[in-house]
């Protein structure tokens, strides 16, 4: 058997330092000890650290924290510092029985209750009612000085301070345990109020729901369970006011309300219940059994435990509905958030009672309301339905822009007068801005004469009540908090002073709600199934960059983001670069690409987001951003989500994906449902990506194997029989030779521009373009034409053009480009070698050099002929004609033809095809 | 007589050189079609048929299952053993795909051969054996066969 303050054998008791050096402690331990309620992030490393600074700054033998439950009758270990982490792990949590001691438990009931500063002595005799004695023997725990934690007086628990002596404790000694004490309420209460702030939020908007969604006695039955789970109370009962029979009775209750019970009614105009009924307030007796008390049934709550009570009574529109009753078994003084939350429940239940025939017309609107088609109609049926209820004739409902903040209007009842408002304008914008329902009886008083604003001028009362979501899940940095989504405002008004009711309110509430439900609910479903056309659309592509271009505008078009940032990683070189994007204007396109490229162990935000794996919405101006991108490209204006594109099998990172958009007014954040689908989607596409990027290479690597295997071939078969073979035979091979190696030169080229490498640096030098690479190429050709049976002859060119075009260019670029413009010629040439022709003509007449290749071969399809630049796409009539190739030739040709400042271009597509190489007349001269 | 056919005949051009100078006469053909038309008017002359996998279709298959193209000898191999079940088959090809190597190894008078693990002379030396003296159950050079 343990005891509440059972520890491992530890420390020897406190070391005492010299007078000046703990007072420089002492003053550390107690500027830390302040910071903690305000710097931890978890209850119980807060706690714990207190025990820790209290165990350095009393020299106890240990510190520990427990929480106590009366109601239960256990004490639970929260922290403890003093002994060896491996004890305190296993004590951590442990909960141990109070009773009477001596009766199988060591901890007194009576004594933990009283709340008091508890001071014993000799705890290894007996355990003095707060420990094991054979514990307290065996750590050598032989003095104990307990400090009650209270909060608004209700116990929270003790922090205690044990010696292992049997001395007095001093008053320095107790002063400072009371210190500790302190700031462990101070803690336990910071989070307890987040705990309650977060558990309150949800409660209630699950009980929303519920009043629109659960039949009548599923909805009571909810009331008072989620009364009990907010407020930590045994029991709950509903009572509901029978107008007839001037009584109360019980319409619900906990299930630890007993049937005899049940069975109690109440007077309404005993003395005592009346005077709790008429401050129409929650209100609580602390001890509804002591004598004074003014409570009716102190006997019947004695027999059930009751101590202490929260009374809500239910009002609607002055009418007396019902009391809505908490009890606790302890002494307990309820807070004021407690009182208020009551309140809120007491409403709900009341707007229920009082209206069971509201209630199923508001059930029946919602239903309608999933059922409507579109945002439009939506908001049409909302605000005729809202008019019904309250018996209005006009008002209207707005929808927030969150870009600009304007709230324009999407649905009007009554003659069109006023104009849209602005976020925090107006008793409309104000009703969004506070996230509350503002109601006034009459505009032309003057507290709202300063707010209100005119849309109809015979108004006297409006109504405003805001359309948001509560309590939905943001990405701040890498962690999911919580926030409000605005959407709208219903708005009503009456030409009539005071025509709108509390009652009304909570109605229109319940609608605003349900509204905005389903309008996020939409959005997420419209999300999700353009996403999933998108999808479809990336597996319908066979092309790497028709894939991104896809990708690009899902990502802008289905998903509404403005700026697209695809960064890949290069591992061979250690770095992360930006290959695609969009939102930004082509012209600058260029020098964001160049200066996006970092090496993955750098600081830079993409780098950093390879490395940890998951999502992340920097905050503004975050360290990681790099400086020059952020200012010159707008991005400290914007609001941005990271997501790696990761590879599920072995969790590479192969990249990653930037989406974002302007930081509207209100837009501080991303919301974490749309962080999911993001992080979804790019799943989705990194394995596509990866699926398009084996299928090129595997295409690639075919294309490397023909000529590779035709060279071996080649060179074995000269090796063996050039002795026999005629001189014009061993030339072919010679020319087969050199040919197959300069077209696997080309592929190298091609995979290597297609991997991701940089262009290399262009290298210009005189040339002669006829000579030296027209001609050189035709020749190279040879084999390939003999091969086919073409007739060199009907290549044709003008000698004349020769001297015209010599020009300071990347020799070896130029040549790739017109190798793959010949070779492709030959390819697609037609069958029927009578057919065959190639003619090259040179064009100086316009302010660039057009040199024209014309041939004809089996042509381009129209419908192809732009995305015949297209990495990887080949035209079915290619594919009918060769079964194979990479589909890179003419993407990377055109890539080549503008980086030397021209451009590649198809200007016809059938007999002749034609393609233009453009080059600028600048390159005649040489550069400087 | 050997049938050979492959669609880039500039590529195989030494195995079939290296075979006429062993003195077999061949007739290459760079398209299914012609060689399909070949060799149904000439079945009886064909001894032996060097065939290559990957081919565009043609007209002639052009409505069958030929994965675009990328199993288009299987199409002809089919065609000529409907025809010709003793007729002896090389499959010469770049093909590096494990199941279609799987797939000839079923096969009577059939061997596969891929051209970068065979050089001209040693395919002239299987035809030698085969048409000559017979061919054996392996070889050099990755080929594998069974008859």
């Amino acid at each position: 058997m343990s005891s509440a303050f059972e520890f491992a054998e530890g420390l020897p008791g406190g070391i005492v330092p010299a007078a000046a050096d703990l007072e420089l402690n002492r003053i550390k331990i107690f500027s830390a000890l302040t910071e903690i309620p305000f710097s931890e992030k978890a209850e119980v490393t807060a706690l714990r650290k207190i025990a820790e600074l209290g165990h350095q700054a009393m020299g106890s033998h240990a510190c520990t924290l427990v929480f106590v439950n009366l109601d239960e009758k256990h004490v639970e270990q929260v922290a403890c510092a003093g002994f060896d982490p491996e004890f305190e792990q296993r004590m951590a949590g442990k909960r141990i029985s109070m009773g009477v001691p001596g009766d199988g438990c060591f901890v007194d009931y009576e004594l933990i209750a009283r709340g008091e500063v508890v001071e014993k002595y000799d705890l290894e005799r007996g355990g003095q009612g707060v420990a094991n004695p054979r514990t307290a023997q065996r750590y050598n725990l032989r003095a104990v000085l307990s400090y009650p934690l209270w909060s608004e007086k209700r116990l929270l628990g003790y922090f205690s301070h044990f010696s292992s002596k049997l001395d007095s404790f001093t008053a320095e000694k107790k002063e400072l345990l009371q210190v500790f004490g302190h700031q462990a309420v101070v803690t336990i209460e910071r989070f307890e109020t987040e705990r309650t702030r977060e558990r309150s939020l949800r409660i209630l908007n699950e009980l929303s729901r519920g009043l629109l969604s659960l039949s009548h006695g599923d909805f009571l039955r909810r009331i008072s369970e989620a009364a009990r789970e907010l407020l930590s109370v045994p029991t709950c009962i509903l009572w509901q006011y029978v107008k007839g029979e001037q009584r109360l009775k019980i319409v619900s209750a906990s299930a630890d309300v007993d049937p005899e019970y049940r069975r109690f009614e109440l007077d309404p105009n005993e003395p005592n219940v009346k005077g709790r009924l008429e401050t129409k307030r929650v209100t609580q007796v602390a001890d509804v059994t002591a004598p004074d008390a003014l409570y009716t049934g102190k006997e019947e709550a004695r027999k059930r435990g009751w101590v202490s009570i929260l009374t809500a009574p239910m009002y609607v529109e002055n009418n007396f509905v019902g009391i809505l009753d908490v009890y606790s078994k302890q002494l307990r003084h309820f807070k004021r958030w407690e009182k208020e939350a009551l309140g809120t429940f007491a409403n709900q239940a009341a707007l229920f009672l009082h209206s069971e025939t509201r209630v199923e017309e508001l059930n029946r609107i919602a239903q309608e309301m999933a059922e409507s088609a579109g945002e439009k109609a939506l908001f049409e049926l909302t605000l005729d339905r809202a008019l019904k209820l309250a018996g209005a004739s006009r008002g209207w409902i707005s929808r927030l822009n969150i870009r600009t903040g304007e709230l324009s209007i999407e649905a009007q009842r009554g003659d069109p007068m006023g104009q849209a408002l602005e976020f925090g304008q107006g008793i409309t914008g104000l009703a969004l801005k506070e996230e509350r329902p503002y109601r006034a009886d009459d505009v032309r008083d003057e507290k709202w004469k300063a707010i209100y604003e005119e849309f109809w001028p015979d108004t006297r009362s409006e109504l405003a009540v805001p359309i948001l979501i509560q309590n939905v899940e943001v990405r701040v940095g890498r962690e999911v908090r919580r926030a409000s989504k605005p959407i709208g405002v219903l708005n009503l008004e009456s030409v009539e002073p005071g025509a709108f009711s509390s009652f009304d309110e909570a109605c229109l509430l319940l609608l605003a709600r349900e509204a905005a439900l389903v309008v996020e609910k939409r959005e997420t479903d419209r999300k999700l199934h353009e996403l999933s056309r998108v999808e479809y659309e990336i597996l319908g592509q066979r092309n790497w960059d028709e894939t991104i271009r896809v990708v690009l505008s899902g990502i802008t078009t289905a998903l509404g983001y403005d700026y697209v940032n695809i960064s890949l990683v290069d591992r061979e070189l250690n770095r992360i670069r930006t290959e695609y994007i969009a939102g930004i204007p082509d012209d600058r396109a260029a020098s964001f690409k160049r200066m996006a490229n970092h090496s993955l162990d750098s600081d830079d935000i993409q780098a950093d987001i390879v490395r940890r794996k998951e999502p992340e919405v920097p905050a503004e101006a975050d360290p990681r951003f790099d400086r020059k991108i952020y200012e010159w490209f707008g991005h400290k204006d914007m609001i941005r989500v990271f997501v790696p594109m990761m590879l599920s099998p072995d969790k590479r990172v192969i990249g990653t994906v930037e989406a974002g958009h302007r930081r509207g007014f209100r837009e501080q954040h991303i919301y974490e449902r749309d962080v999911r689908v993001l992080r979804d989607f790019v799943d989705f596409v990194t394995v596509a990506l990866e699926q398009r990027r084996k299928e090129t290479l595997h295409r690639i690597m075919h294309e490397f194997a023909a000529p590779a295997a035709a060279i071996r071939s080649n060179a074995s078969f000269l090796q063996r029989r050039m002795n026999e073979l005629p001189d014009h035979i061993v030339q072919r091979k010679f020319d087969d030779l050199l040919l197959d190696a300069e077209i696997l030169l080309l592929h190298v080229s091609q995979v290597e521009r297609f991997l991701g490498g940089q262009p290399p640096s262009s290298k210009p030098q005189r040339t002669i373009v006829y000579r030296d690479i027209i001609i050189k190429t035709v020749n190279e050709l040879k084999p390939m034409m003999a091969g086919h049976g073409f007739d060199l002859a009907k290549v044709k060119y003008d000698v004349r053009d020769i001297p015209r075009m010599i020009l300071y260019v990347d020799r070896i670029k130029l040549n790739q480009v017109v190798f793959n413009l010949l070779i492709n010629s030959i390819k697609y040439a037609e069958d029927d070698p009578a057919e065959f022709s190639i003619r090259i003509l040179l064009d100086e007449t316009s302010d660039r050099f057009i040199l024209k290749f014309k041939d004809s071969g089996i042509g381009i399809n129209k419908e192809f002929e732009e995305r015949i630049f297209e990495r990887g796409f080949r035209t079915p009539e290619a594919k009918r004609k060769f079964v194979t190739g990479s589909g890179l030739g003419l993407a990377i040709s055109r890539a080549i033809m503008r980086e030397l400042g021209g451009d590649l271009i198809l200007a016809k597509i059938f007999k002749p095809t034609e393609f233009h190489l453009l080059l600028p007349k600048s390159l005649r001269e040489p550069p400087e | 007589m050997i049938l050979f056919v492959d669609d880039e005949l500039r590529y195989v051009d030494s195995y079939a050189e290296e075979l006429k100078m062993e003195g077999f006469e061949l007739s290459p053909h760079e398209s299914v079609d012609s060689a399909v038309r070949f060799f149904d008017q000439s079945r009886d002359q064909v001894e032996l048929l060097i065939l290559d996998i990957m081919m565009p279709p043609g007209t002639v298959f052009k409505d069958v299952d030929t994965e675009g193209g990328l199993r288009t000898g299987l199409a002809f191999y089919r065609h000529v053993r409907e025809r010709a079940a003793k007729l002896p088959v090389f499959i010469l090809t770049n093909v590096s795909d494990p199941a279609v190597d799987e797939r000839f190894q079923g096969e009577d008078n059939c061997w596969f051969f891929r051209k970068d693990q065979c050089l001209p002379f040693e395919l002239a030396e299987h035809v030698k054996k085969l048409l000559g003296k017979g061919l054996g159950a392996s070889g050099n050079g990755g080929e594998h066969a069974k008859s």
